[in-house]
C-alpha cells in the first residue's frame, strides 16, 4: 500500500511518516499543495492524507482539482481547525474521511487501513482467505494455522496482492504500489520476492501469468 | 358691485331720457327720439315711469306693471328694490328734476334676474374649474412625492432581503437626502463581515500553529524511554490543554445573532451532514432520517447553523443503535430537534445536563464538549437548549430552539 502524506509541518511529517512505514506503508511526503496535486495526479496512491492548512495551495483547493479531474484515490482529510462546515466544505469536496488535529497515530492508521478495505470492497478487519490470515499489526501471516514472519517489503506485497486478489498484477504495477518514490524501482525485485512469498505461503497461491504478471488466488476459495 | 354698477346705468338711462323731453304746456312728452327697443316690448325686464303732478308718463313695457314711485323733489334720489309683477327682481332708480320751469320724477328700473343668473352660471363655472384645478394639483404632488417615497421603499424591500439573507448589501440607487445613511450602513456591514472573516481566520491560524506542537507533544508522551506514570499524565494535560484549546477557538468562532447570514441552502448542507457521518460511522450503520418542514428560512451564519447542527447529529449518532431522526420546522423561529435510539439519559444526568451554569464537558462523558459549543450557539442567538427523553425513541432527544430574527424589530 502506497501513502502519499500532505503535511507542511517537518517534524509532525517526520514520525508520520516513520510510524506509517513501520506499519507497512509506502510513504510519499509533499510539504506543499502544488507538489501534492502533481504527485496526486501522476502517482498510484493507495491513500492520501491531506493537511488543509498548506502553503502555495490549499488543501481544498487540491482535493477539488483531483476531483474534477477523476482523480478517486481515497482521501482522508486533516485540520487543526476542526469546525463542522469544514468538514461539510471538505465532505461536499469529495474528502472521504475526516481527522482533526491533534490526533493519536494509531487513530490514522485505523482510519487509513479502514478507507482502503472499504475501497476494496470491504467490510471486516481481517484480511483473510480458507488458506491464509494475515495480521496486519504484527506483519505475520498464518498459513495453514503455521505462522510466518514477513519483511516488510513482503508484508505490503502481500497485503496488496490478498486485497486484489483475482486481478493481474503487473510488475510495475506491484513495484509502483508496493515501494515509494525515493526507493529503487527494479521490478526483477519483485520476482525475488513473489519467490520468497511462495516459500511461505505455498506455490499454489501466487500464479504466473507469462509476460503479463501474477494473480493471487487461494485454491480453496 | 352688481348693483352699484346697474344703479349707475339706470342713473345715466334716466338722464339720457330726461334730455330727449320736450316740454310742452301739457308738461313733458317724449321726442321723436328713437328709445332703446327693451322699452317697447311689454314685460321686457326695462322699465321707466314719469310722474308731473296727476300725470304719469311710462315706457310702452311697463304698462301692466305697477310701480310705486315716490314724488321726489328735484336733486332728490333714491335707489331701491322691487319686486316687478312677474316675479322680477328689480333695480329702481328714481330722482327729481326741474327743466323749462316743471317739476317731475322720474323712475327707471331693471330686472337683474338674468345677470344673477349668469353671475351664478360663472361662479358655478369658475367653482368646477378651482376644484378641477385643485384635484390636479393633488394629483400632480402625490405623483412627486410617490416618485420619492418609492425609493424608500426600495430600501426598505432592501432590508428585508438582507434579513433573509438574500442580498449582502443595500443598493446605493436612492434618492441623495438619505445616500449618505445607506453608504454608512453598507460600510458598517462590510466592515462586521471583514472582521468577522478576520477573527474566524486568526482563530484558525492560532488553532493550526497550537495544535502542531500539541501533536507532536501527545507524540513523546508515548515514548518509552519515559515511566509509564509521566506518560499518562503527559497524554492527560494535553488532552485538557487540547480541550481547552477547542472550546475557547470554537466559541471565538461564532457569529452570532444579528449577524447578516447569507441563505443557504439548508437540505443540501443537512444531506451532506448525513453523508459525512454516514462516512464517520461507516461502522454502525446507523439509518439517519432527516424531515425539513415547508417555509423553514434558516437565515442564520452558515458555520454557526452546521456547528449546531453537526454536534448534535453527532452526539446522536455516537450513542445510537441504528436509528437517527432530524426534524427541523418553523415555529416562530427555528426548532431543531435530534432524536435517537440509544442509552438515553437517566433523569438525574439530564437535570445535571440541562442546569443553568453548568459547564457541559464536566457533566456527563461523551455528551460533554459537543453540546457545550451547541449550548454556546444557542445562547448567543438568543435560543434555548432541551434535552429530554425522547418520545418516539429510546435515546436522547435535544430541541435547539433559534427566535426569528425578526422579533427584534418589533
Amino acid at each position: 500500500m502506497r501513502l502519499l502524506v500532505v503535511e507542511d509541518d517537518p517534524e509532525l511529517v517526520a514520525y508520520v511518516r516513520s510510524d506509517l512505514v513501520k506499519a507497512g506503508f509506502a510513504v510519499d511526503v509533499a510539504d506543499n499543495g502544488i507538489d501534492a496535486e502533481h504527485l496526486g495526479d501522476t502517482e498510484p496512491y493507495d491513500a492520501v492524507v491531506l493537511d488543509l492548512g498548506l502553503p502555495q495551495k490549499p488543501g481544498m483547493d487540491v482535493l477539488h482539482a483531483w476531483r474534477s479531474r477523476g482523480n478517486r484515490v481515497p482521501v482522508i482529510v486533516l485540520t487543526a481547525r476542526d469546525a463542522w462546515y469544514e468538514r461539510v466544505d471538505g465532505f461536499k469536496a469529495g474528502a472521504d474521511d475526516y481527522l482533526g488535529k491533534p490526533f493519536h497515530i494509531e487513530e490514522l492508521i485505523a482510519r487509513i487501513r479502514a478507507l482502503i478495505y472499504r475501497r476494496h470492497g470491504r467490510t471486516s478487519h481481517r484480511i483473510e482467505t480458507p488458506t491464509l490470515k494475515l495480521d496486519e499489526d504484527v506483519q505475520q501471516v498464518e498459513v495453514n494455522g503455521e505462522t510466518h514472519q514477513l519483511t516488510g517489503t513482503e508484508f505490503r506485497l502481500l497485503r496488496y496482492m490478498m486485497l486484489n486478489s483475482g486481478r493481474i498484477l503487473s510488475k510495475t504495477h506491484l513495484s509502483e504500489h508496493v515501494y515509494d518514490q525515493e526507493s529503487e524501482r527494479d521490478s526483477n525485485l519483485i520476482e525475488v520476492y513473489i519467490r520468497r512469498l511462495r516459500e511461505k505461503i505455498g506455490n499454489q497461491m501466487i500464479l504466473t501469468k507469462r509476460g503479463q504478471g501474477y494473480i493471487f488466488n487461494d485454491p480453496n476459495t | 358691485m352688481i348693483e352699484s354698477f346697474v344703479y349707475r346705468t339706470l342713473e345715466a338711462e334716466a338722464k339720457s331720457i330726461v334730455s330727449i323731453l320736450d316740454f310742452s304746456e301739457s308738461g313733458p312728452q317724449l321726442g321723436n327720439y328713437k328709445l332703446n327697443p327693451a322699452y317697447e316690448t311689454p314685460a321686457s325686464g326695462e322699465y321707466f315711469v314719469l310722474l308731473q303732478g296727476q300725470k304719469q308718463l311710462m315706457s310702452r313695457s311697463a304698462w301692466d306693471q305697477f310701480f310705486d314711485i315716490p314724488v321726489m323733489v328735484p336733486g332728490q334720489q333714491q335707489k331701491r328694490r322691487a319686486l316687478g309683477v312677474a316675479g322680477e327682481r328689480l333695480l329702481i332708480w328714481s330722482g327729481g328734476f326741474n327743466r323749462a320751469g316743471s317739476e317731475f320724477t322720474i323712475a327707471v328700473a331693471q330686472n337683474i334676474a338674468p345677470i344673477e343668473y349668469r353671475l351664478r352660471v360663472f361662479q358655478w363655472f369658475s367653482a368646477i374649474i378651482a376644484m378641477l384645478l385643485l384635484a390636479a394639483s393633488l394629483g400632480v404632488q402625490r405623483w412627486i412625492v410617490r416618485g420619492s417615497v418609492e425609493k424608500l421603499d426600495a430600501i426598505r424591500q432592501d432590508m428585508l432581503k438582507l434579513e433573509h439573507g438574500k442580498a449582502v448589501s443595500l443598493s446605493e440607487d436612492v434618492p441623495s437626502e438619505i445616500a449618505p445613511l445607506v453608504k454608512e450602513f453598507n460600510r458598517l456591514l462590510r466592515r462586521f463581515d471583514q472582521r468577522l472573516r478576520q477573527s474566524r481566520n486568526a482563530v484558525g491560524n492560532l488553532a493550526h500553529s497550537l495544535k502542531g506542537p500539541l501533536n507532536l507533544l501527545l507524540r513523546s508522551a508515548e515514548s518509552d524511554h519515559i515511566g509509564r506514570e509521566e506518560r499518562a499524565s503527559i497524554a492527560q494535560n494535553t488532552e485538557a490543554i487540547r480541550q481547552l484549546i477547542e472550546s475557547e477557538l470554537k466559541r471565538a468562532r461564532l457569529a452570532g445573532r444579528g449577524t447578516v447570514g447569507q441563505r443557504f441552502d439548508l437540505e443540501s448542507e443537512i444531506r451532506a451532514l448525513i453523508g459525512l457521518l454516514d462516512q464517520v460511522y461507516s461502522e454502525k450503520a446507523v439509518d439517519i432520517r432527516y424531515n425539513i418542514g415547508p417555509e423553514v428560512e434558516l437565515v442564520h451564519d452558515r458555520q454557526d447553523m452546521l456547528e449546531l447542527i453537526g454536534n448534535l447529529l453527532d452526539n446522536a449518532v455516537k450513542w445510537s443503535r441504528s436509528v437517527v431522526i432530524v426534524n427541523i420546522r418553523q415555529a416562530n423561529g427555528i426548532l431543531i430537534e435530534v432524536e435517537d435510539d440509544g442509552p438515553g439519559c437517566s433523569p438525574e444526568e439530564l437535570s445535571r445536563l440541562t442546569g443553568r451554569g453548568v459547564r457541559l464537558d464536566e457533566t456527563v462523558a461523551g455528551h460533554g464538549l459537543g453540546l457545550s459549543i451547541v449550548t454556546d450557539i444557542v445562547d448567543s442567538y438568543d435560543g434555548r437548549l432541551d434535552l429530554a427523553a425522547s418520545t418516539r425513541l429510546t435515546g436522547l432527544k435535544a430541541t435547539a430552539y433559534l427566535p426569528a430574527k425578526t422579533r427584534e424589530q418589533h
